[in-house]
């Protein structure tokens, strides 16, 4: 018997639901975990020494420690849940293909699928909204991400092109490529347009795009905070 | 038509309009072109000379290819493996040679580019570790020391004492308690006046030629170092040198800096155990002081020993006696090794004229007596 995951709750506040045979183990964010059965140990791992825990926490902006959660004392079930409200999508992985993740958007993965942090060119890195670090994510087995706002799966054929607003992006398959660019030709009705810049994505592959820009909502509620004085 | 015998590649196969993304697939290599098992019960077989081949993924690492010449929608499929292209290179036709031998080759690129990165994170790694020691030794001890209030480290000399006085023999009356004491006395009077320690000095019955000091200033004297001297003055001389390391912060630095070691490795490594941290502070015993501290330790002494009426040439007389009958090799810890004994002596000498001390007054004790109460 493997592992079970279920998406609880659609929509806006979901949960991810894990049913762990004894003995199988998870790995998620650290602070994932919203309620467990006893069975279920949980321990705080810095995947990859001090060097990877720093490099997820500095440049990826996830947290320092990961939380592996094992049905140590016979089954068990835990259920976990993202920080920001959104969306999960549950990506089963063959081998075959490997993930790019944006930082933030990994929730949990099985223990058999690794995770990496891969560096951006210096163009990508400054202006893609992802920054320089992003995750790669390999192996075989079930991998969990989270996004602000839903997600919505855009499929590209060989060579086929599509554009996507900085910021917006969760996930997208390595064998999909991508550069930035001004939104518009010229730089003013770049800037007049509201996107300045943007992701050109080229086929084959899959990207996972979020509705909801963190940033920008972030900017939208500090308007709204009242200013002392 | 697919060849059971034949070896496969394994490739990604997306549809014609990459419905569905990519899924697994297996390309075998056929004399007349590639078999395609795209999973699902899927089997489509692609002529050599209808290939269509181009580059994508990140760092066009992946190799793309169509087959345009087939009727009806066609799909891609996307490989990374570079065997499968130069094989490939041997059969297409001659305009697309050059790109697959030169993707084979480029991939071997990245190949290379990967150990380039993982050798060059390797040394980001040692001189990041490197250069925290390196910190570690020279910024944060310095002002670890500096920033660490008096009473900490005389709390931390409290703690520290107590565990080096365990299963030892204290000796706190006779002769040669008396001796130690009046000697302490003595070089009180030639330490600074502001100084903020109040030094405590414990006699230790042990065969050893030792005297450390802890922080906050109390002092270890063994009674096999006492037998070893000749006079009261070359027992001062050490105690004045020992003083010094405390007045210098050179105990609390040290201390800091090896308590810091243990943390810094033991981050770096994952297993940030402090319990095993807190333990360091247990082997002190273990710390010598770098050259740098043992000249200033000895400097300073000397200025205590001729402020105090001692002859500042004890110490050195006290070292040569030592390292004439062990060997230099066998330098009891107090002396530390890292100046050479010979250079050592003489800087003593020549810090004995440059301060011009008054005629010495000796110290006021029978030394033979106070050894004879030694003896068992």
């Amino acid at each position: 018997m493997s592992a079970k995951f279920e998406i609880i709750h659609p929509g806006d506040s979901p949960a991810l639901k894990v049913d762990l045979p004894q003995g199988e183990s998870v790995y998620a964010e650290g602070g994932a975990m919203v309620s467990m059965t006893p069975a279920i140990k949980v321990e705080g791992s810095m995947r990859g020494g001090l060097l990877g825990a720093l490099s997820r926490k500095i440049f990826r902006g996830e947290t320092f420690f990961y939380q592996t959660l094992t049905a140590a004392s016979g089954d068990g079930q835990v259920l976990l849940a993202p920080a920001p409200p959104g969306e999960i999508i549950l990506l089963e992985m063959d081998g075959s293909l490997s993930y790019l993740v944006q930082k933030g958007s990994f929730l949990m993965a099985s223990r058999t699928v690794t995770l990496q942090s891969k560096m951006q060119n210096l163009t990508k890195g400054l202006f893609s909204g992802e920054g320089f670090f992003i995750s790669e994510v390999t192996g075989q087995g079930t991998l969990a991400l989270n996004s602000f706002g839903a997600v919505h799966r855009v499929d590209l054929a060989a060579n086929e092109e599509y554009v996507v607003d900085n910021s917006h992006l969760v996930a997208w398959t390595s064998t999909t490529s991508y550069k930035i660019q001004k939104s518009s030709s010229g730089w003013i009705s770049s800037l007049t347009s509201g996107e300045m810049l943007v992701c050109r994505f080229k086929g084959p592959g899959t990207v996972y795009i979020q509705t909801r820009n963190p940033s920008a909502f972030g900017g939208w509620v500090s308007a709204y905070i009242p200013t002392k004085g | 038509m697919t060849d059971a015998t034949l070896p496969y590649f394994k490739a990604v196969w997306f549809t014609p309009d990459g419905s569905g993304g990519g899924r697994a697939a297996r390309v075998t290599l056929t004399p007349e072109g590639l078999s395609i098992d795209a999973g699902e019960g899927y089997r489509v077989d692609w002529p050599l000379r209808g290939l269509k081949f181009g580059k994508a993924g990140e760092e066009e690492a992946y190799l793309l290819i169509t087959c345009p010449i087939v009727p009806g929608p066609v799909g891609a499929l996307t490989l990374t493996d570079q065997a499968f292209a130069r094989i490939l290179a041997t059969r297409v036709p001659l305009v697309d040679q050059p790109l697959l031998a030169r993707f084979a080759e480029e991939n071997q690129g990245h190949v290379r580019r990967k150990w380039r990165n993982l050798f060059l994170a390797s040394l980001l790694t040692a001189a990041a570790f490197g250069g925290g020691y390196w910190a570690l030794n020279h910024w944060v001890s310095d002002w670890a020391a500096k920033k660490l209030p008096l009473e900490t480290e005389k709390k931390w000399g409290d703690l520290l004492i107590r565990s080096q006085l365990v299963g030892k023999t204290e000796i706190t009356q006779g002769p040669s308690y008396e001796a130690a004491q009046a000697i302490l006395r003595r070089l009180r009077t030639g330490a600074p006046k502001d100084l903020p320690y109040t030094f405590t000095l414990h006699v230790v019955k042990d065969p050893m030629v030792n005297a450390f000091a802890l922080p906050g200033g109390h002092m270890v004297l063994m009674t096999g170092l006492m037998k070893e001297a000749s006079s009261a003055e070359e027992v001062a001389g050490v105690l004045a040198h020992e003083m010094s390391h405390v007045t210098q912060r050179h105990v609390v630095k040290r201390l800091v800096q090896s308590l810091g070691w243990r943390l810094w490795f033991s981050l770096f490594f994952g297993s940030g155990d402090l319990g095993q941290v807190a333990f360091g502070m247990g082997s002190l015993m273990e710390i010598s002081y770098g050259r740098g501290q043992e000249e200033e330790a000895d400097r300073e002494g000397a200025k205590v020993m001729a402020k105090a009426g001692l002859p500042v040439t004890a110490l050195g007389t006290f070292f040569d006696k030592l390292s004439k009958k062990d060997g230099t090799d066998k330098v009891p810890a107090f002396l530390s090794t890292h100046p050479a004994s010979k250079s050592r002596s003489e800087a003593m000498k020549k810090l004995a004229e440059e301060l011009k001390p008054q005629a010495p007054r000796p110290l006021a004790l029978d030394w033979a007596e106070v050894k004879a109460s030694l003896r068992p």
